[in-house]
């Protein structure tokens, strides 16, 4: 307690004394949690974006496991149908009408799964030249077609075509090491009609 | 008589707290400002990235490609100042002895199988994996895979920053064609 220089009495320190810092300290505190706050909220943005950027990756990854096997239907029509007709368990030159009750025999996915099996960047491999090109480790970049199956067969009379439709399941992965995320996955679908000329 | 207000030694004092509190706060929010408007130009490039890979993927004729691993500027979009780069580099599958996997199968006469007979009871064991290349199994002139590697590099830059290897990303797809 100090003491009032004219009168010796001794002065009670005032209330507001100390205020400065009090007032200082709590907007010091207010401010550092508003850059704290927008500080987490672009660390969430940032992860935000990567996840968008890992997603592309990914679907474009199993975009091209679709590529691959529409290709493939393409070089080797008559196996592809051939395969889906033997998925359903039918001869590959037996007809299955509207309203028939065609004769089935036991399914086999067997020569679909031989079809599809090179359909993935391990077999058919990504040109060496982009990772010695650009860096990229190719390791982290793949896909495959994980099934090809046949969920309706037809025969279309009028234009004189067996046809099946088949649907392709492709898968890719990638694993982007920009934000340290681990491997993302992402998964296609895509149908397809398959037909076989009827002679 | 009361002593009222604040010592010159507290206004100081206060002064000198905010000054070295506040240096690193207003840093924090000025790199966290900055880093935000990147993000932001990242979300934009991520979304032209796509559009573009589509493109690439389904529109364009691969005739019209560019040569074999060279890299082509796509275009350089300048959005509020802040600038987004795309190039693609196309990589041709050109190797005519690539493997390409099918199965066989043991057929035998139609007209007794048909009825779900010898084949209808044991496709599986009468399916056979075989290999050949690809210049002996596909119609095509030049007898190789149509397959195109697509590769799509992103970057992107606000306009007081320079480009850098952390502001950017790749996208990779391969294209089938016939």
């Amino acid at each position: 307690m100090s003491e009032d220089r004219i009168t010796g009495q001794p002065t009670r320190p005032s209330p507001r004394q100390g205020i400065a810092v009090v007032l200082v300290l709590t907007f010091v505190v207010c401010t550092l949690s508003l850059a704290i706050g927008m500080f987490s909220f672009r660390k969430e943005v940032k992860q935000a974006n990567v996840s968008n950027v890992n997603f592309l990756q990914a679907n474009f990854l199993a975009q091209a496991g679709v590529q691959h096997a529409l290709l493939k239907c393409r070089i080797l029509p008559q196996e592809a149908y051939d395969s889906g007709m033997a998925f359903q368990g039918y001869c590959p030159l037996q007809a299955v009408l509207a309203g028939g009750s065609p004769t089935r025999g036991t399914s086999s996915a067997r020569a679909m799964e031989i079809f599809i099996s090179d359909c993935n960047s391990t077999d058919v491999p990504w040109d060496p030249r982009i990772s010695s090109d650009l860096g990229l480790n190719l390791a982290d970049w793949k896909y495959e077609v994980a099934s090809m199956t046949v969920i309706a067969a037809f025969t279309n009379t009028d234009q004189k075509l067996f046809v099946l439709t088949s649907q392709i399941i492709a898968s890719g992965t990638v694993i982007e090491h920009r934000g340290g995320r681990g491997p993302r996955c992402e998964r296609m679908v895509k149908t397809i009609e398959l037909s076989r000329k009827i002679n | 008589m009361r002593r009222t207000g604040t010592t010159l030694t507290e206004v100081m004092l206060a002064i000198a707290i905010l000054a070295v509190a506040m240096m690193p706060i207003f840093h924090m929010m000025s790199a966290s400002n900055t880093a935000s408007r990147m993000q932001k130009v990242e979300g934009v490039a991520a979304n032209l990235a796509k559009e573009e890979m589509n493109r690439w993927m389904y529109v364009l004729d691969p005739g019209n490609f560019p040569d074999d691993g060279d890299e082509h500027l796509v275009n350089v979009f300048n959005i509020e100042g802040n600038e987004i780069e795309i190039k693609v580099r196309v990589y041709r599958h050109g190797n005519t002895s690539t493997n390409v996997k099918y199965p066989e199968f043991d057929w035998h006469d139609f007209r007794t199988s048909c009825g779900g007979g010898r084949e209808g009871n044991d496709l599986t064991g009468m399916t056979h994996d075989r290999s050949r290349p690809i210049q002996e199994v596909t119609r095509d002139e030049d007898r190789t895979f149509r397959l195109v590697d697509i590769v799509m590099i992103v970057r992107w830059r606000t306009p007081n920053t320079a480009w850098s290897d952390v502001n950017r990303f790749y996208l990779l797809s391969r294209r089938g064609y016939m």
